[in-house]
């Protein structure tokens, strides 16, 4: 068992006798083959083709009603998503964790064993009512429970919103009224407020753009109904997100802040970290539970440079569990 | 005719003579193989967004040659050194150094232009393809001259399972490359410990390595630690007194030359350097040449004379910085202040965006140290990375470092210095002095009789592999190096965590009768390591199958593949190549002359799309989604908003078709429902 000589120089010869090392280390490494083996016979199977995309298309489509919203569980999987075409379908990574204002049903339609009909029905105090199957693909509806029904987003009050913008000098300029999409309030086309679905917090969503401008941005919703909480989102767009003080820019990147009034008080005030893609915030709103107050937003930055902000506000009559 | 049949016997003894023949032949073979995977495969794999722009730039500044060639043989001689004609064909991508895209126009004209053999975007590739059968080859031979045929097959075969380096051996980039000219050149500076021809040598190459790539700028940091590992270093230390006091006796006029050659550029910087537009310094560029060759020539002829431990150290001091200049005639003129550009833009380099750990990384520093670590961990085969990282620990655990410092702990250590505490410098050259030349050659004759069997040292051979493997590494770590690009950056690891998998397979083989006693002899113990290696190599075997088109997106088994990747936080892919898949569609769905348009993808790397035939060639690059019949989105975290807003502006989500790996979007292709 000795060194050869010449080439190869450290080599020695094979031996009869045993190793627990080897023995152990022979096995490890063989089992992990096995398990790599496992684990991708099962990302290939699972994978749903055309052909379930279309049925489950075809299963779900017919069966949807007004007050339905869907689900696409991941968010990242675009043609389970694209089969809903002109549906209020949204990609999400975790309906349980998500807000759908207004809606009486929801549709999950899943694929990659993302979803658990079970978890989500515990979670959110959901009924199932029925679920489909093609192929790879699967849906499940379910009813939501009231405190989600009857909430809603000031995102369908945009329309009576209005906005401005306080400068430097304390002066407060009016933005212009809504025209049918967004409150223009300025050259640049960022500087306005409107409705816009973004990616983030790994899930498409329908948001508020609010990017601030001057010393503030404020954004007024007269006549709120206001409930026994809110749910205050805020987001910085995956590019604004991305923007770090560098050495010829050292003050850009600021965080955001965000202040809520209910009427004069103020209820919440959040700061959005300047690398934070999306933050969620509950809001205890007991105090003015059967009022309607106006409700405002004050956003405002140190450095306004690429402050991509989002932000909705989604007020529940009733609290959620 | 007799002359041809004595030199052929010649060479035939001399082949004989050859012990590791069958290794070099063995290896050229293996090379070969890989090197028509490479080719086979090549036309599946879109064309990067740099590609583009190293497209253009290798096709000019391959152009100089032969135009200034021409003048040249037409009588203008100072066509070389012409300082518009300069500008005009090396100004292009000049933040990288030239020479990979000097080969790549190279390779452009034999394989196509002078041929027709391919067509150009092979052409081009077969610079990195060529380089990536030249590593699998060179590590094939390096592991069987040292361990032997099991673990060398099974290196090799390690890292043609590794999806990453399968996907960056195909691209017309500078990363394999890197790896090529980093183990060619390091290899060199370590032979050169013993041969001061081969230092010679390897001051060369380092000065082409970094006109390669400036990554290759470390090699002598890895250089270093080689060098205090072996008993070089020590060996400098022990004899500085004696070596500094020796150079007292250095002829006058070796003086004279190195201080005209240090204060010459020196003052002609001071003259001319700090001025925009200083033209090409002749002065300064002979004074320097010269003293390269002075410096090559003393070493070259008479390196028997000189102390081995200067032969890594004084060469690539004096002979590096100008073949490195000379290799790039942008810097010919102006020298100063370009040469600081280039570094300045080095030593403060842009940080792509890049998403890591739902966070995009981009700005200034200090980025994640953790980045290499964490992406090593998910993107490499989860056998291969357990095996060469155990190998890699094991000979660590083995190794003379671990065994100094077990044996420091475990008694006081002898101060090799302690004969010369408290005496001055002085005192030292005066006694140096006094000692006979003879007994300063004897012992130098007495080191060198000890390293002569360097290249047999085991720990040394591990250690070799150990800085190719961790340095690369440590690197990317730094929190002042940005952060993009996956693990491209340091393939060089990759490659030596491969060669540590072969070690780790190579043990394991020859203990393999202890284990299965129904191995009895040679070929049942062949046919069990066989079997034991294609168990170990398939997972990283299926990820290049499966993924032969969008390795770069590889993820392994610990991170749940690459449909994790959104969900992580870490990019799918980049680079904006997703889309090849997509080409058919474009090519049935939009009409004659008809456009689409990209988030992402340059006009060159378009191009060269039409060129080789896999896009038609009436398709216009569109500007925008409105404009265009067909828009492409190439997917990451930046681009899905991009995405919903052309969803927005065509009124649709449903896609016209999408590439997807293992069902996870790569790239999404919408058609305007604007245009017929």
């Amino acid at each position: 068992m000795g060194v050869r000589v010449g080439f190869p120089y450290f080599s020695a010869e094979p031996t009869g006798r045993f190793s627990w090392g080897a023995a152990l280390a022979l096995t490890a490494l063989l089992l992990l083959s096995a398990w790599s083996l496992w684990f991708w016979i099962g990302i290939v199977r699972q994978v749903p083709g055309d052909a379930d995309t279309a049925e489950i298309e075809a299963l779900v489509r017919p069966r949807v009603q007004p007050g339905d919203a869907i689900a696409v569980v991941p968010f990242w999987d675009l043609p389970g998503r694209g089969a809903f075409d002109g549906l209020p379908v949204r990609g999400v990574e975790d309906p349980a964790l998500e807000d759908f204002p207004g809606a009486s049903r929801l549709w999950v339609v899943h694929a990659f064993h993302r979803f658990d009909p079970a978890a989500f029905i515990a979670r959110r105090g959901a009924a199932l009512i029925e679920q489909h199957h093609a192929g790879h693909r699967h849906a499940a509806l379910f009813t939501l429970p009231a405190w989600m029904t009857n909430a809603f987003s000031l995102r369908s009050r945009l329309a009576g919103a209005r906005a401005s913008t306080v400068h430097a000098d304390e002066r407060e300029t009016d933005c212009g009224a809504f025209d049918g999409k967004k409150i223009v309030c300025g050259d640049p086309e960022w500087n306005y407020v409107g409705e816009v679905l973004r990616y983030v917090g790994h899930s498409d969503r329908r948001m508020i753009w609010a990017h601030p401008d001057g010393v503030e941005r404020r954004i007024v919703f007269p006549d709120v109904p206001i409930g026994a909480e809110m749910v205050l989102s805020t987001a910085l767009t995956a590019w604004g997100a991305a923007l770090r003080p560098s050495r010829e820019a050292p003050n850009t990147g600021t965080p955001i802040s965000l202040t809520v009034y209910v009427g004069d008080e103020p209820v919440a005030s959040v700061r959005h970290e300047p690398w934070g893609d999306y933050n969620r915030h509950r809001v205890r709103t007991e105090l003015y539970r059967g009022k309607t107050l106006p409700v405002r937003v004050v956003v405002s930055s140190p450095d306004n440079g690429r402050r991509h902000f989002m932000f909705d506000l989604v007020i529940r009559p009733e609290p959620a569990p | 005719m007799n002359r041809l049949a004595v030199m052929l016997t010649t060479w035939r003894r001399r082949w004989r003579r050859v012990r590791d023949r069958n290794a070099l032949v063995a290896g050229a073979l293996i090379a070969l193989v890989w090197l028509g995977v490479l080719i086979g495969t090549e036309r599946g794999i879109g064309y990067m967004k740099d590609e583009g722009y190293y497209f253009s730039a290798a096709a000019s500044n391959i152009s100089w040659y032969p135009h200034v060639t021409n003048r040249v043989l037409g009588g203008d001689f100072a066509a070389v050194v012409d300082r518009p004609t300069i500008d005009r064909y090396w100004e292009n991508n000049n933040e990288h150094p030239p020479l990979l895209k000097v080969a790549m126009g190279i390779n452009l004209y034999l394989w196509h232009a002078a041929t027709g053999l391919m067509n150009p975007g092979r052409a081009f590739r077969m610079s990195t393809m060529l380089m990536s059968a030249a590593v699998v080859g060179m590590m094939f031979v390096f592991l069987w001259r040292r361990f032997g045929t099991p673990t060398a097959l099974f290196g090799v075969a390690a890292l043609t399972a590794m999806p990453h380096f399968y996907f960056h051996s195909h691209l017309n980039t500078f990363d394999v490359p890197l790896v090529f000219v980093w183990i060619v050149t390091i290899d060199r500076f370590v032979k050169g410990f013993t041969n001061p021809k081969d230092a010679v040598i390897a001051a060369v190459l380092w000065g082409l390595a970094f006109a390669c790539r400036n990554a290759a700028l470390f090699i002598p940091a890895g250089v270093a630690f080689l060098f205090f590992y072996a008993p070089h270093g020590r060996e400098l230390l022990r004899n500085l007194p004696r070596e500094i006091a020796s150079l007292a006796r250095v002829k006058w006029w070796v003086w004279a030359v190195a201080a005209v050659a240090v204060a010459g550029p020196a003052t002609l910087a001071g003259m001319y350097g700090v001025r925009d537009g200083s033209p090409f310094n002749r002065a300064l560029f002979t004074a320097w040449v010269l003293l390269a060759l002075y410096t090559g020539r003393t070493f070259w002829v008479h390196g028997a004379r000189i102390a081995p431990w200067w032969y890594p150290i004084v060469p690539p001091m004096v002979i590096s910085p100008i073949v490195f200049v000379l290799a790039w005639p942008w810097l010919w003129h102006d020298v100063w202040n370009r040469l600081g550009v280039f570094l300045n833009r080095h030593a403060n380099p842009p940080a792509w965006q890049t998403v890591y750990l739902d966070r995009i990384i981009e700005g200034a520093p200090p980025y994640p140290w953790h980045y290499p670590f964490v992406m090593w961990f998910w993107t490499i085969p989860a056998v291969l990375l357990v095996l060469g990282t155990g190998a890699f620990v094991l000979a660590l655990a083995r190794g003379r470092l671990v065994r100094a410092v077990r044996a420091w702990f475990a008694a006081p250590a002898a101060d090799p210095y302690e004969h010369l505490k408290g005496r001055t410098i002085e005192a030292l050259a005066r006694e140096a002095q006094t000692r006979s030349r003879a007994e300063r050659i004897a012992s130098v004759d007495e080191f060198r009789r000890h390293i002569k069997d360097l290249a047999r040292d085991r720990d040394f051979a591990f250690a070799w592999m150990a800085v190719n493997l961790v340095l690369p590494v440590l690197l990317i770590a730094l929190p002042t190096t940005p952060k993009y690009g996956s693990v491209k950056h340091y393939l060089t690891g990759m490659v030596f965590l491969c060669a540590f998998a072969g070690v780790g397979f190579g043990e394991l083989y020859r203990r393999l009768p202890g284990l299965l006693p129904a191995i009895t002899n040679p070929r049942r113990l062949r046919v069990a390591g066989t079997i034991v290696a294609l168990l170990l190599l398939w997972p990283g075997w299926f990820g290049v199958v499966a993924q032969h088109n969008s390795a770069l997106g590889y993820y392994n088994e610990f991170m749940g593949s690459v449909i994790r990747a959104p969900e992580v936080g870490v990019q799918e892919s980049f680079w904006a190549y997703q889309w090849r898949p997509l080409a058919d569609t474009l090519n049935r769905v939009v009409p004659p002359g008809g456009a689409v348009s990209f988030n992402n993808v340059p006009h060159d790397s378009f191009r060269m799309t039409q060129l080789t035939g896999i896009l038609r060639r009436d398709i216009r690059l569109g500007g925008s989604p409105e404009s265009s019949d067909v828009h492409v989105v190439n997917l990451w975290k930046m681009y899905r908003d991009g995405m919903h807003e052309v969803e927005e502006k065509y009124g649709t989500i449903r896609p016209l078709d999408t590439f997807r790996v293992f069902g996870l979007p790569f790239a999404v292709a919408y058609k305007n429902p604007k245009r017929p």
